[in-house]
Order: C-alpha cells, then structure tokens, then sequence
C-alpha cells in the first residue's frame, strides 16, 4: 500500500507533478474526489468540507468544533480510499491527515512567488489581484495548519522531500519522486499494513462520535481501540450505542476500553 | 589552419548582427548574419552550421524553437543563446534542452569568441584567441 | 563545473554524505578545514574565526560586530574565490547563506537522521532535556544565521531541494544527488559563471572594505560595482575617498560606483547634544 502526499501552494506545479508521478508509477489519483466521497458518506456539502480543509477556524468556529467534525469525516474517508495503496494524493494537508503512517512518501513542492504570481496572472488577472490571492491563500494555510495541527506548512521537517520546482523541470521533480518512493523505507510492510488498520479503526470511530462528543481522543494499537473520553461523556447511553455499534461492525477490533478522567495522549485522533 | 567555422547569428536587433559579425571573423570564422528567425530557419534547413548563435525573445519566433529546430537537424551544431532578459529559470530551460551555452547580454566580443572556442573545441575543430588577443595588445 | 553546496544541523551525516558524493564525481571537497587557509590567506586567529561562525557578536565573548563582520567577509570571500574554480562539494562553511542564486550550484539541505547530540552525553539524558537542547541549538542558528545574513538557515526557500534523512539511508542521498549533479540544468554557463564572479568580485570589495569601515552593503554585475554606505553628513566626502581607494585596490572592477545614504539616527542624535 504505497502512498504518496504532495503538498504544494497555488500554482506551484504540484497537480502537474503528482500527475505525472502518479502516470509513471501506474498509481491512482487522488485530490477532489476525497470530498466528494466524504460529503456523500457524511452527508455534508462539499462546499462545506472545502471550506472545513481550507479555511483557518474562524472565531466562532473555535468554539462549535465544525471543523472538527468536518476534518474527522474527511480523514476517516481519506484513509478508507487509499486502503488499496499505490495512490498519489495531492489534495490538501495529506502529510497532516495520512503523516503517522509508515511507508507513506510526503513531498512538498514549493516556487518562488513572481512565478505563481505569473502563473496565476495567465488566468487574467492583474498582477496586484493574483499577489493579493496567493498571499492569503497561503496565509489560510499557515492558520489553518497552526490552528488544527500546531505545525507551520514551512516547517521542512513535516516532509521527506521539499522540492523547489523553479530550480527544476517539472519532470526533474517526477523522477526525484518516482526515485524516492522506491526506496526500501517507503516499501509497504506488514507492520506498515497493521499500523493503517489501526489508523483507519481510530480514525472511522472518532468520525462516528465527534458530532456528539467532539472532544473524545481515539487511539488504536493493534487492533485494541482506546477512547479517550469524559466521565459525563462515557456514561451516556448515545456514547455507549455508538461505541457498540462500532465494535460490532468492525471484526478487527481486538479489543475496545473507554478511558475516563485521563488526558488524552498526543498521537490520538 | 583548420577551416573555418560555419556561423549563423540571428538577432532582431540589427546592431547586434553588425558589431558582432566583424567580431567573429576576426577569428577565421563565416558569419551569416539574420534578423529575421524565418529566414534564418530557412537557411538551417538548406545548410549545416557549426555554430548557431541565436537571441532568445525575438517577434516571430523564440530562441528556444530555433534551438529545437537547429539540434533537430543537426545534433553536431553548438547553439549559443543570447539574451537581454536573462533569468536563472530560462537559462536551465536551454541548458535542458541542449543549448551548448547562454550568454546574458550585455557582453563584450571577447567573451562570446571564447564560447565560439569553446565550442569549436568540442566540434573537435580550434580557433586561435591568443593570435588575436597578441594583435589586440600591440 | 557545477558546484553542489549542503547544509545541516547534523553534521557526522552531512560529512559522509558529502565526502562520498565528492569521491564518487570526482569532485573537489571545501569544508570545514578550509578555515585554516582563509586564517592564513587574512592572518586571522583560527579560534576566533571558529567562534565567528558559532557566535554572534558580543562584547562579553569578546567578538565585537566590526570584527565578527570581518571575519565572516573573509569566509565569504574566500569560500566564492574558491568555488569559481572547479566541480566542488561545499558543506560546513555556510555558504548556503551567501551564494546567492547561480544557475550551476545546487543548494540541498539534510534535516532529521539523528540529533547532533554525542551519545554520551544523551545517556544522562532525558527526552524531554533532549528535545529542550535540540531546540535551544535549532534557536542559536537561526539567530546567527539572521543576524549574519538577514536568513533563515532552516528556511526551505533557500534551498533548491530538502531531504529528511529519517527513512533513507546515506548510500541512497549520495546516489540521488549524485545523479541530480550531472542533470543539463545544472551544467556551468557563461551566464552562471558570471554571476558568481560577480559575487565573488562583490565579496572581495566587502571584505577589503570591512576591514576599516562599517555599513557597507556592496553588489556587483557585469563587473560593475555598487557599494551602499551610510554616515553622517559631515563624514559623507572622507568615507566616499575611502572607499573608493580601498576598492580600487580589488582586480576585476569594472566601474565603481558609491551610493550614500545619511545616518539620520546619529545625525538625530548629535542635534539633541
């Protein structure tokens, strides 16, 4: 289950590059049909989840976890659609959504600015319009990025690769990538497929109570789900249908305990 | 003496043309000078040049497409580019595409004479510098 | 002749990386040991060049800012002279921060692996001290690297590539870069020659200037050189002549030009006394 994240700004030639990636190792792509996927399954407006995986919370969100929720639906969806492996996903934050798992290639691919700016302005915009859009685009990033998951998308250590792609042909940059992937550490291991199966229990559970119980941490170790909530949250009986329910529908749970009164460990979902 | 190198410069400007042909012959080379890409696309397609030197932002056509067209015809053909607006992104670009050299102008004769060596060099042919730079100081 | 350049926190991965790429291309080697010729070529006292490249100026470590500037002029000096004449594996001696954009360098930065904490010294250590000093260390480069260059080392726009090395191994970084070097993008031109001429042309100016002078920025293109200066009114003619003889004593000047700005601060000051 080989899996590549690329991350890039706006017209930064990230969607050229994930494509031809993806056409040289024969992968899957994946970006928009995420949200697609996750407002049909959720039952949420794509509109709503683009804004949810983009946009910084604003003040009023800070406070009613819509971008929580949202979030913890496209990430359990993310992790269901590349279950099959080999896929190149370039949407956004996939280094944030997919990063704790082993084997899974995360490149970020940057430009200088007067490039994306001339590459924005060759849709017809003015220069000081195609400024202004990069910039803010790029600051929703940062927000976003520091608000949800406390890490700075400039921070090189979120990435194995970072890629300058003025300084390089697009194709350059395809074979850095096809090159890297190949490497032994990106080779999908039988720990590697344990470690996603255990995500992906951590991550369809936190989905099916965030709306409920925004605040609950979710972890799972092979195959034993650890929740994380509070003693009034455990002991309703929505809290204890929805964990049931989970847990009879999911065959690879080992084992399922509700912690109370605990804080919630760093690498919960 | 070996023969001499078979040169065509293409530049829209035709001062560039005239400073530079004198320039050149002075190291036993043929010039044929062009300002029009067309025209010296055409005489590409009739005649196999050692040396193609070539501006890159020209009306009709870019330097980059009289690249293509010269190392399609002939793969043995050193192309030189010349440019007023030089840009590290540009000059990778016709480094990757098999530009023998780029050269930001301006420059002075002297320092496009001694790629023109260069590149007789790798054609396997010379030019002698040092007899003209020895005229050049007396 | 393309000339590779790499910078990293953790320098025992950084050395092999490097080494290896130099023995396997043939390429020259200018590190760390280089620092010994520059404290020759300058007469410089190789500890203080040394502190020079760790430190930022302080009267109580007794590296004052004219001197800390000097030094670093020297390195930058020396490095870019150097680096104009061959296929050259650059690492240790930052470089990154001062060659500017040149077509035919490759500027890569490894991150991760390990700390660069001695594995004695961790064992009485706990993760979180660990992390504490790493942090501490990450802090101290920025800082220099913003006070010396105006940049942020860890930054990676000032790179052309960044590699973590968590999940790949040495042998694997050496290949890849390696092939990266000998990519058509990368091959020397009069164009990139140029370029780095002029900057090395740029920093033997600064550097015979800041041996007497301060607030000196200088560029250079086309062997034309352009050097930026601020003092008080009454000082402007005395540190233009100055500047202008001890530059004229640097080849390959073209044509010289001095820009003045005045000093309003002082100048402020001085109408208050």
């Amino acid at each position: 289950m080989a899996l590549i994240t690329i991350s890039r700004g706006s017209f930064s030639m990230g969607k050229a590059v994930a494509e031809k990636v993806a056409a040289k190792l024969k992968y899957s792509i994946l970006s928009r049909d995420l949200l697609f996927k996750a407002g049909d399954r959720f039952h949420v407006p794509q509109k709503t989840l683009e804004k949810a995986i983009h946009d910084a919370p604003g003040i009023f969100e800070r406070y009613s976890h819509t971008k929580k929720i949202f979030i913890a639906y496209i990430r359990a969806t993310l992790i269901d659609m590349v279950a099959g492996g080999n896929i190149v996903y370039y949407g956004l934050a996939g280094h944030l959504l997919l990063g704790r798992l082993p084997c899974v290639l995360k490149v970020r691919i940057i430009a200088n600015l007067e490039d994306r700016v001339a590459g924005r302005m060759a849709g017809g915009l003015s220069e000081q319009k195609a400024r202004t859009m990069i910039l803010a685009d790029a600051d929703q990033r940062r927000k976003w990025t520091k608000k949800i998951y406390n890490a700075d998308p400039n921070d090189a250590t979120l990435y194995d690769i970072v890629i300058c792609i003025d300084k390089f042909s697009v194709d350059d940059a395809v074979d850095f990538i096809c090159q890297s992937a190949s490497r032994k550490a990106f080779e999908p291991t039988n720990d590697c497929i344990k470690q996603y199966r255990d995500l992906s229990l951590a991550c369809n559970a936190k989905a099916l109570l965030v709306e409920s119980f925004p605040d609950v941490g979710v972890i799972c170790e092979y195959g034993n789900l650890l929740v994380y909530a509070t003693e009034k949250e455990a002991h309703t009986s929505k809290f204890k249908k929805i964990i049931e329910t989970f847990q009879k529908e999911n065959c690879d749970i080992y084992n399922l305990e509700v912690h109370t009164g605990l804080s919630i460990p760093a690498n919960a979902v | 003496m070996s023969n001499p190198l078979e040169i065509l410069l293409l530049d829209d400007e035709a001062i560039v043309g005239k400073r530079l042909k004198p320039a050149i012959e002075k190291i036993n080379c043929n010039v044929e000078v062009f300002q029009d890409p067309q025209l010296a696309v055409e005489r590409i397609n009739e005649k196999e040049f050692d040396i193609v030197v070539t501006d890159i932002y020209m009306d009709d056509m870019d330097g980059m497409q009289v690249l293509d067209i010269v190392l399609k015809k002939s793969s043995r053909t050193k192309v030189i580019m010349i440019t007023g607006y030089a840009m590290i992104s540009l000059a990778r670009d016709a480094m990757e595409k098999g530009a023998f050299d780029f050269i930001a102008k301006p420059f002075k004769p002297d320092e496009l004479r001694v790629v023109i060596a260069k590149a007789a060099k790798a054609l396997g042919s010379s030019v002698d510098l040092n007899t003209l730079l020895k005229k050049q100081e007396r | 002749m393309p000339v590779l350049i790499l910078s990293s926190e953790n320098q025992e991965r950084e050395n092999e990386i490097a080494q290896a790429i130099a023995q396997n291309l043939e390429y020259t080697s200018l590190n760390h040991e280089f620092f010994s010729e520059i404290a020759h070529k300058y007469t410089l006292d190789s500890k203080k060049l040394m502190d020079a490249m760790n430190i930022t100026p302080s009267i109580l470590k007794r590296m004052p800012s004219k001197q800390w500037y000097y030094y670093l002029s020297c390195v930058e000096a020396g490095v870019l002279d150097r680096l104009l004449e061959d296929n050259c594996v650059c690492w240790g001696l930052a470089a990154h921060l001062y060659v500017a954009v040149v077509s035919h360098v490759l500027k890569v930065r490894l991150i991760g692996g390990h700390d660069s904490i001695p594995r004695s010294d961790k064992r009485n250590m706990t993760p979180d001290e660990i992390k504490k000093i790493i942090a501490e260390q990450e802090r101290s480069r920025e800082n220099w690297s913003m006070t010396a260059y105006n940049r942020k080392e860890a930054h990676p726009g000032l790179y052309d590539m960044v590699i973590n090395l968590d999940q790949v191994q040495t042998d694997e970084v050496v290949e890849t870069l390696s092939t990266t070097m000998g990519y058509p993008r990368l091959k020397a031109m009069t164009y990139s020659i140029n370029n780095l001429t002029d900057r090395a042309l740029a920093a033997k100016v600064k550097n015979v200037l800041l041996k007497s002078l301060t607030d000196v920025q200088v560029e250079a293109q086309n062997g034309t050189v352009v050097v930026t200066t601020t003092s008080m009114k009454r000082a402007k003619s005395k540190k233009i002549d100055t500047i202008k003889k001890l530059a004229g004593q640097v080849d390959g000047i073209g044509y010289l030009e001095v820009h003045w700005n005045k000093d309003m601060l002082t100048e402020a000051a001085m109408s208050y006394r």
